[in-house]
């Protein structure tokens, strides 16, 4: 199993990256792992908001939730979402939010 | 009295080869469907297309139709003529289809042979003295004799060629494939120079089948053996027919589960049903498989297994 | 001349047995020449440092190295065991009769190669010709498991059996992707796709050794949480209530989406990927049934909701247990049938392959949902305009219930009414090409798999797709109408992966779509072309 380590802790990831377990996740987590998915300075309250809300959906629904929901829910549209997360929401902010990589006919 | 020995071993063998062979097939458990389309025995409507009895709104409350006329349409041009090779790999076909169609007019020339013998058993005198039965019958051995023993030269030899001078061919056969082929082209052969240079009327032919069928009783003074090449012909025949069956030349006869047990095997599972019976015997069976996620412990049968979850959480 | 490798080089010391080098590749055509000398990216020597790699380019499962000596031999003797279990009645009766057939008569005419799509776009590498890997299991069993095989093989071309040659052949038995078409071409009717299957069959249930995407994620979480994609009951009544709602803002027209009604007639059971990556095809199909009023119902039971069965593609136990979970479900829901949404690998498990394994009251009548939606269609029950499906439309054969189980014209007849200006790729029907997503590759993406399947098993898909539009524009937009969620899983990368979004204008979609999109009663079109709508 790969691992990576960031800011001192070694966090058990899939190949591309992805975290193994969402309870290993953590604040310092996202913050170190930013910069890899192309986020320029510091985590925003924006995309706090945006992590947060994506745990909180996979906690309780095993999945990360559409792309259009999210925007919804939000009330943000698609354009702010990828200038928060450059590398897309399926990809980046799922990836820093601690979700595992999708699995299945996705 | 030597060669009919061997012929009588061979065809013991032959008969018990083909037998347990046969016999293995149809003791099989019942399998999970693995049908491929087209189904030939599906209805034009639907053969035309490739189609299924699956095509139909709620297919389970009508009664399922099935064509025996397009089974037979399509067994009979693929059988005799080859035709899947034909479609799917013509440059083979070239030498496949004189190699197989000579042998089968090998098999009817002895079906004839046995005819004739059996004609000669019954009629006696006045069969062999002549008329019209006899002429035909002699006629139609000579022409089925010749064009197959051709065809096979032909066949045999080419396909031994074009083994040898494909490399993609090459690269995958081992010993037994070459010595397969060779030991058909050397009946072939053997038989064709025999019929050429002593026997061009297959009278040594006739004359051993009726041997064969009456314990060695001779038709007339000629015995085929004489020849070395007459002699070679009924030892390799002999040989070939025990053989054919121990080898994957077997395909000749076992196609036909090919066709029947897998490819078109379409029948559906109804309730009540003699597959279902089936299925029930084989969900009693107790598997051994013994990755963790099964859970077999040669106790538990499929039925235990397939209505339990998996414990490994991974 | 290009040497052959053999069925005993399996066995081989090398660090690659066969790679695939720029311009192996079968060539594409303008305008995608750029991809010509495209090859596989190397795989990170990090990531796989205690990886068996030694096959070609890539990894699908990733076995692990034997840490020793001992644990080497421990994994071959499984392996052997395993291997003897394949010919057993008590281990293997769901096909031991197609497994004897098919080991026993193959005359190795290579008829197959020709039929292969992996083999022929990979610039003909031996290794994935079908009767390849067949042969080498051919090979092992007669020398390991037959009485005297240890002599024999001296005659018949034996093969060593070391860790390599084994991790191998698993490795080799994910870069075939079960479409049957070498099965269909074989003269004899050998089956050297079910070889591969079988093969397969081995890893898993003798040894637990699968890629991830299908076991661990798959079959197992699917049982466990409900769906392969995690997603629990809740996520899915959550993601179709949102469906809901969008479909009325995307065409104007409110649906209600039926859960777990006891007695309806139909029960439909869509692939979970669909609502996730595809929801409008979730929501056509309940536009579509309730404007034809029929009485139908999802089920929000664990694994109700998710139609996949992947275990008919690796392991004959996982498949039963999702079949029989599926079955019963049906049951207790008092339903007259199961309708399986478009997804071809769940019609083959569910429909045609599980068959002979659901007995008395949980045998419930299975349809497939383009037989449904066919007497939806043709018979009148839906006021339709073909002239806003104004665009070409060429069809994807999904293998699983074309070749494999005879649903060939429903999809046509409708399409044909729907689609003026549909047209047929060549070959197409029975005689189709898989979208190299089969028997799972369209999910698996670990290490650089993904890149694989673009360029190498889905390579002739792609040629097939242009062909269809040789004739159109580049400029127009195309719909390339697939069935199945895996095949539009795969073919959604295709197009992604040789940019044809924007060079070729190509669109990907399922077929429910189309007939929403021509419905008269739908204010606005569901189908769009980048950010223009189909239709105004």
């Amino acid at each position: 199993m790969p691992q990576i380590e960031l800011a001192g802790k070694i966090y058990e990831v899939d190949e591309d990256g992805f975290l193994q377990e969402l309870d290993k996740w953590s604040e310092e987590f996202a913050n170190a792992y930013a910069h890899a998915e192309e986020i320029e300075g510091d985590l925003t309250e924006e995309h706090w908001k945006v992590i947060n809300y994506l745990r909180n959906y996979f906690q309780q629904f095993g999945i990360a939730p559409m792309i259009r929901k999210i925007c919804k829910d939000l009330k943000i549209d698609m354009k702010k979402l990828y200038e928060l997360f450059p590398t897309g929401p399926a990809k980046g902010a799922c990836k820093l939010a601690g979700l595992s990589k999708p699995t299945g006919c996705v | 009295m030597g060669f009919y020995i061997f012929s009588y071993f061979c065809a013991f063998i032959f008969l018990a080869a083909v037998a347990c062979r046969v016999y293995r097939q149809l003791t099989l458990p019942v399998h999970l469907r693995w049908e491929i389309y087209p189904v030939q025995h599906e209805p034009t409507d639907k053969l035309v297309h490739g189609g299924s009895y699956m095509e139909d709104l709620n297919w389970w409350e009508k009664k399922l139709k099935s064509s025996l006329f397009n089974e037979l349409k399509y067994m009979a041009p693929e059988i005799l003529l080859l035709r899947g090779l034909w479609k799917e790999n013509r440059s083979l076909w070239w030498v496949s289809f004189p190699f197989h169609f000579g042998l089968y007019l090998m098999i009817a020339t002895f079906a004839l042979l046995i005819l004739h013998a059996l004609l000669v058993l019954g009629g006696g005198e006045a069969y062999v003295a002549g008329g019209v039965i006899g002429a035909l019958l002699g006629g139609l051995i000579v022409f089925m004799g010749w064009t197959g023993l051709i065809l096979g030269v032909v066949g045999s030899f080419g396909t031994l060629f074009r083994r040898l001078a494909d490399p993609a061919l090459r690269a995958y056969s081992s010993f037994p494939d070459y010595f397969n082929i060779l030991l058909v082209s050397f009946f072939f052969l053997s038989a064709f120079i025999a019929c050429l240079l002593v026997d061009p009327l297959l009278i040594g032919a006739k004359a051993y089948v009726f041997g064969l069928l009456t314990g060695g009783r001779s038709l007339n003074a000629y015995a085929p053996a004489e020849s070395v090449f007459g002699g070679a012909a009924i030892l390799l025949a002999s040989a070939l027919a025990a053989y054919v069956p121990l080898t994957h030349m077997s395909h000749m006869f076992m196609k036909f589960f090919f066709y029947h047990k897998i490819k078109w095997d379409d029948a559906p599972n109804l309730r009540g049903g003699g597959i279902e019976d089936d299925i029930l015997k084989n969900l009693r069976l107790k598997p051994t498989w013994n990755a963790k996620h099964i859970a077999a412990d040669g106790r538990k049968s499929w039925a235990d297994l397939a209505s339990s979850a998996p414990k490994e959480t991974k | 001349m290009k040497k052959h490798l053999k069925p005993s080089d399996m066995a081989m010391s090398a660090d690659c047995l066969c790679p695939i080098e720029s311009g192996d590749l079968s060539p594409l055509p303008f305008p995608y020449e750029d991809f010509n000398s495209r090859t596989i990216s190397p795989l990170n020597p990090e990531k796989v440092k205690n990886l068996e790699t030694s096959l070609d380019n890539t990894l699908a499962v990733g076995i692990p190295k034997p840490a020793s000596k001992e644990e080497e031999e421990v994994l071959i003797r499984q392996f052997l065991c395993g291997l003897k279990k394949l010919f057993e009645k008590e281990n293997n009766w769901t096909f031991l009769q197609q497994l004897l057939l098919s080991m026993e008569h193959c005359a190795k005419c290579q008829t197959c190669s020709e039929a292969c799509p992996v083999y022929e776009m990979s610039g003909k590498k031996d290794i994935y010709r079908p009767m390849f890997r067949a042969e080498v299991l051919r090979r092992i069993y007669n020398k390991y498991l037959k009485p005297g095989g240890k002599i024999t093989a001296r005659l018949t071309g034996g093969i060593d059996l070391n860790w390599t040659t084994v991790a191998r052949l698993a490795e080799l038995s994910y870069r075939c992707t079960l479409c049957r078409r070498c099965a269909m071409a074989c003269p004899i009717g050998v089956d050297n796709g079910l070889i591969t299957h079988e093969i397969r069959k081995l890893f898993s249930q003798e040894m637990g050794i699968s890629p991830k995407e299908l076991h661990e994620k798959g079959t197992i979480q699917h049982l466990r949480v409900g769906s392969s994609t995690g997603m629990n009951p809740l996520g899915a009544k959550d993601s179709i209530e949102f469906i809901q709602e969008e479909m009325e803002e995307i065409t104007g027209y409110k649906v209600e989406i039926p859960w777990d009604v006891e007695g309806a007639d139909i029960l439909l059971i869509h692939n979970a990927g669909e609502i996730i990556s595809w929801p409008e095809n979730v929501g056509a199909f309940a536009i579509i049934f309730q404007a034809a009023g029929l009485s139908w119902t999802l089920s929000s039971e664990t694994a109700g909701y998710d139609a996949v069965n992947y275990g008919v593609w690796y392991d004959d136990v996982q498949l039963s247990r999702v079949a029989l979970r599926h079955a019963d479900i049906a049951r207790r829901l008092k339903v007259k049938k199961i309708v399986v949404g478009e997804c071809g690998h769940a019609h083959k498990a569910l429909i045609e392959t599980a068959d002979r394994i659901l007995t008395g009251e949980i045998n419930i009548p299975r349809e497939s949902a383009l037989v449904t939606l066919e007497d939806i269609v043709l018979g009148g029950k839906l006021q339709l305009d073909p002239r806003r499906n104004d665009f070409p439309v060429t069809l994807h054969d999904p293998c699983n219930y074309v070749r494999l189980m005879g649903i060939v014209e429903p999809q046509r007849r409708i399409l044909r009414k729907i689609a003026p200006r549909f047209r047929e790729m060549t070959p197409h029907g029975v005689d189709n090409y898989c979208c190299g997503g089969g028997s799972g590759f369209a999910i698996m993406s670990g290490y650089n798999f993904a890149e694989w399947r673009n360029l190498v098993s889905s390579r002739k898909k792609f040629l097939q797709i242009l062909n269809a539009f040789e004739n159109e524009s580049q400029a127009a937009p195309k719909y390339v109408c697939a069935p199945c969620s895996n095949c539009k899983g795969a073919i959604r990368d295709i197009l992604s992966y040789y940019h044809a979004g924007e060079r070729s204008s190509l669109y990907y979609g399922g077929l429910v779509e189309l007939i929403v999109n021509a419905m008269e009663s739908m204010k606005k079109p569901i189908i769009h072309f980048g950010d223009q709508p189909s239709w105004t």
